[in-house]
């Protein structure tokens, strides 16, 4: 099975902390705050697209009447796999920094 | 709550973003963007918000852009990796479709080849659209004669007269003997020009400077190559050639040689002051021996410059014809019937589209071109359609897989990309066996055609897209259909083993079938009548015995000493007789113009003519009608004339013994008649011919030989001819060698025809064969319950090929008008000809029948005698 790539990590983890929250606008927002990089929307909905066809999250729409812009929200969450590569991701940073301090370098 | 107050983002960004279907339906970006445009509007007011958003949308636009790509990408992996599958399980299948469409392809591209070269003549000189060549149009009472050459002065004239004219130069070719060290060559390809061909014609000079290599008398430039033969590896620059064992000539300049696509190829090329006929000639109207080519300014018309010719033959031709007749060139050409002025052609249209009177090399034929592309794209077409055949013939196989992947949600247009995938990846493939078939057959094509065609991909760029042009087309011509076919198939009838096989589609095939053997036939029908034509030409009674005739060439260089050299071998008992001429049958004939006894001053006929002595007749076995031949008894001779059959009909004569002629004044009596004989190629009609008595001008002499003791004449010949000549080597040929490379280029157009006609029959074949592969697959089980009820082999094999027989037949009630149509026309062109005969279409048709019979035949053997056991439980 392949390793997710760091971006895809990010998105993942971004989904991870902002569990029913995670529509468009956060997760973003929550990327730029975990990164510091403002991505825009268009690269956004590629990653998501990506993810979604790997399987690694789901997205369902949502009608929202009382939101200034619009009525339609897409909210993602992860998939069984999507946890379980995220997991496997973690374990495998961990292994990979092992014994290394930081004033290593 | 959504209230009027809320600032909108611009419109247009707004637009561009809803256009991106993805983002509209299975996202919420816009309501995403709205929403973070909301805030910053609050945050950094209006205008950086709209900046922003404009930011966000055209980055959408590109992202939407490259995520698309990357899938489709990802499918089109997809689908290579489907198509190899696909070609490795069906590997004889594969094999037959590849096979035949690299045919197809092959043949296409030797014709593209072909095609490419004969369009590109004369087109690389840099003034290539400015320069024309001034030719001759006459009518001698009713016949009309079209001639490259004019007279010397001609090109001065027109620098004169026309300042629209830049650069006129003249060009005549004479073959030499060429003198050096001890060799003695002679030289075909010498030719004579004015300092300023260079400036007409591209013609670079690797060494010398081609300002001054050509002003002075007695120099010359020969080509890279010949300066390779001459001199090898040292600098022929400065060196001295003799020349007919007299001049001596100076080497200035080394020019690279001419290319093939030339419509004239010199190895020498010396200056005009050299040549002793242009200085006798140089204000001779009437003497029209060399080219004039020249070059017209940018904007200047040659229509317009035509139209001021006939002002410039008043000025110079006119006052001769007032001295000779005493009348203008009006009055002159009004009352004799006689025409004559001088027209321009294009350099361009030499090689194709001109084909005058004493052109300097054979030239092509537009036709030609164009029907030789017909087959070109004829046999890419039935190659095309025995993929299509095949293709949709076997859909079986590929019904399961258009049936899952349309379950698994692939819609129609992706599923028509991925059988044009595969088509297209069939065509790769068929391309590169193509290039291997090209590659091996490219040197017998050239060899036929005498062009030095190459598959150099890296000299012309423009090649490589022709064979992109080709896979392209092939491809999708030949995925196309089957494409659409097997895309429509309805996955719930597919998945459950039932196939729609509807009259519909074998209809369409059979109509393919019928389409395909149509052009097969219509292919052989040509090829056989283009064989049986040049058949007929080299074989046709010429009127003299051409046979044991041989032919020594440069008899000038006996001198007078020709009576004597023809007494000292006649008494060979070897040799039977020999007559020396200024030309000989096969060769060109000089031709002017004659008035005749009976008729007005002013009429004028046109007749070939030949200096003889008096043996011509008994030489080459003439027949006399009339009259009697030259002979030594009658001192008069001198002033005899001997005419043939068609001069006598174009000349009226009832009674034409001892009447008179001649072309000033009536000095000459004819007296005698010959039998017409062929002394051109067959293609043409007998024109008339006059035979002149004379003691000089001669440059053959014609020996009639045994012809079962060769290994011992010719040496005899060459000995005796050594004793008399030192200056010139002894060249000489067979008479019916010569007569048959008139045909040359017959000779050409049948052989390609040939490998035309065996590639449109193999491929056809090749289709029938899948074909029929695929029908006796179908019948397995039809053929398996027929044997069981008591089908002989016979019966079944007479059923699987009814079918075939049918169409097949069918297919010459297409092809034979077609080919007649043809044919006719081709045919039109020769003098002498054959007639379309019945046979040839049968013998055509039989033949191909029964080769399609034989292809199919191994398949239905093959079923037939299978065990039926095993066809009808093979569920």
């Amino acid at each position: 099975m392949k390793f997710l790539s760091v971006n895809e990590q990010i998105f993942l983890i971004a989904i991870w902390w902002l569990k029913d929250e995670a529509y468009g606008v956060k997760i973003r927002e929550k990327i730029k705050q975990i990164t510091g990089r403002a991505y825009t929307f268009g690269t956004l909905y590629n990653t998501l697209d990506n993810l979604a066809k790997k399987g690694y999250v789901n997205s369902r729409s949502v009608q929202i009447l009382n939101q200034a812009g619009g009525n339609k929200r897409v909210y993602y969450t992860l998939t069984k796999s999507g946890l379980e590569s995220l997991r496997k991701a973690r374990k495998l940073q961990k292994a990979l920094w092992k014994d290394i301090e930081e004033f290593a370098f | 709550m959504k209230t009027s107050k809320d600032p909108s983002p611009p419109r247009l960004a707004v637009w561009l973003v809803k256009r991106l279907e993805r983002y509209q339906t299975n996202h919420a970006m816009v309501n995403d963007m709205q929403e973070v445009f909301t805030q910053l509007c609050l945050d950094k007011g209006f205008f950086r918000a709209c900046l922003w958003y404009w930011g966000q949308s055209l980055d959408a636009v590109i992202k939407n852009a490259l995520f698309n790509l990357r899938w489709r990408f990802i499918m089109l992996k997809n689908y290579l990796i489907t198509s190899w599958r696909h070609i490795k399980n069906q590997k004889g299948y594969t094999f037959i479709n590849i096979s035949g469409l690299a045919l197809g392809m092959a043949c296409f591209l030797m014709i593209f080849l072909w095609v490419r070269h004969e369009l590109s003549y004369d087109r690389y000189h840099e003034k290539a659209d400015q320069i024309y060549r001034a030719c001759i149009y006459s009518n001698f009472s009713g016949n009309e004669f079209y001639a490259a050459k004019t007279p010397a002065p001609l090109s001065s004239a027109l620098l004169e007269e026309f300042p629209e004219v830049a650069y006129a130069a003249r060009l005549v070719k004479e073959p030499r003997d060429v003198h050096f060290k001890e060799d003695n060559t002679v030289e075909k390809r010498f030719f004579y020009a004015d300092p300023s061909l260079f400036d007409v014609f591209t013609i670079p000079l690797l060494q010398g400077d081609s300002r001054s290599a050509l002003n002075q008398p007695n120099s010359v430039v020969i080509t890279e190559s010949t300066a390779r033969k001459y001199f090898k590896n040292k600098d022929p620059l400065g060196k001295i050639l003799k020349i007919d064992g007299e001049k001596s000539y100076q080497i200035t300049g080394v020019a690279e040689d001419v290319p093939s696509s030339s419509h004239f190829h010199f190895d020498f090329l010396a200056s005009i002051s050299s040549l002793q006929r242009v200085q006798n000639n140089r204000d001779n109207w009437d003497e029209s021996f060399l080219y004039t080519y020249f070059v017209l300014d940018d904007n200047a018309s040659p229509k317009q410059l035509e139209a001021k010719f006939p002002q410039m033959v008043e000025k110079y031709i006119g006052p001769g014809i007032e001295a000779a007749f005493g009348m203008s060139i009006k009055e002159w050409s009004e009352k004799s019937g006689n025409s004559f002025r001088y027209y321009v052609q294009r350099l361009k249209d030499i090689h194709l589209r001109s084909n005058l009177m004493s052109e300097i090399e054979v030239n092509g034929d537009i036709r030609y071109v164009y029907i030789f592309l017909m087959v070109g794209f004829m046999t890419l077409l039935i190659a095309c359609i025995n993929f299509i055949n095949l293709s949709t013939a076997r859909s079986m196989s590929r019904a399961k897989d258009v049936g899952i992947r349309k379950v698994l949600g692939a819609d129609k247009p992706k599923l028509i990309i991925q059988f044009l995938t595969n088509s297209v990846v069939m065509s790769v493939m068929a391309l590169g066996f193509a290039l291997i078939l090209v590659g091996v057959f490219l040197p017998f094509l050239n060899g036929i055609s005498g062009k030095d065609l190459t598959l150099n991909l890296f000299k012309n760029p423009d090649l490589i897209g022709a064979l992109f042009g080709v896979v392209a087309v092939v491809g999708i011509l030949a995925g196309s259909y089957p494409a659409f076919y097997l895309a429509s198939f309805q996955p719930a009838g597919v998945l459950r083993g039932k196939i729609r096989q509807g009259a519909k589609s074998s209809k369409a095939r059979k109509g393919l079938v019928l389409f395909q053997f149509s052009i097969t036939i219509t292919i052989l029908v040509c090829s056989v009548m283009i064989h049986k034509q040049l058949f007929f030409m080299e074989n046709k009674k010429l009127g003299f015995r051409e046979d044991q005739i041989l032919v020594i060439s440069h008899a000038h260089a006996l001198g007078n000493q020709i009576e004597s050299f023809k007494r000292e071998i006649e008494r060979n008992p070897l040799i039977l007789r020999s007559s020396a001429s200024s030309s000989i049958p096969g060769e060109e004939f000089d031709s002017h113009s004659i008035s005749h006894e009976g008729a007005s001053r002013e009429k004028r006929n046109v007749v070939n003519y030949l200096m003889t002595d008096d043996d011509f007749l008994e030489t080459y076995g003439l027949e006399l009608k009339e009259g009697r031949g030259f002979s030594e008894d009658y001192s008069t001779d001198e002033w005899a004339v001997l005419v043939n059959e068609s001069a006598v009909k174009s000349l009226e004569f009832d009674q034409p013994v001892g009447k008179k002629m001649g072309t000033r004044t009536l000095n000459r009596t004819i007296i005698g008649v010959v039998e017409d004989f062929h002394f051109s190629s067959v293609r043409e009609r007998i024109e008339p011919l006059a035979l002149y008595r004379t003691d000089q001008g001669w440059n053959y002499i014609s020996v009639r030989i045994q012809p079962e003791n060769l290994t011992k004449s010719i040496p005899f010949l060459k000995k005796q001819w050594e004793t008399f000549v030192r200056t010139k080597p002894f060249d000489f040929y067979f008479l019916d060698e010569k007569m048959n490379q008139l045909y040359s280029f017959e000779h050409r157009i049948g052989r390609l025809s040939s490998i035309f006609s065996f590639l449109a029959v193999a491929i056809a074949c090749l289709g029938l064969f899948g074909l029929a592969s695929f029908t006796a697959e179908r019948c397995t089980k039809e053929i398996g319950i027929r044997k069981v009820f008591g089908a002989s082999v016979l019966n079944i094999m007479v059923m699987q090929s009814k079918e075939f027989t049918k169409w097949v037949l069918a297919a010459n009630v297409v092809a034979w008008p077609a080919a007649f149509f043809l044919m006719k026309n081709w045919l039109r062109n020769y003098a002498y000809r054959v007639d379309l005969s019945v046979w040839v279409f049968v013998l055509s048709a039989v033949g191909t029948y029964l080769l399609a019979l034989l292809t199919v035949s191994y398949q239905s053997v093959k079923s037939a005698t299978a065990n039926p056991i095993h066809s009808i439980r093979n569920e």
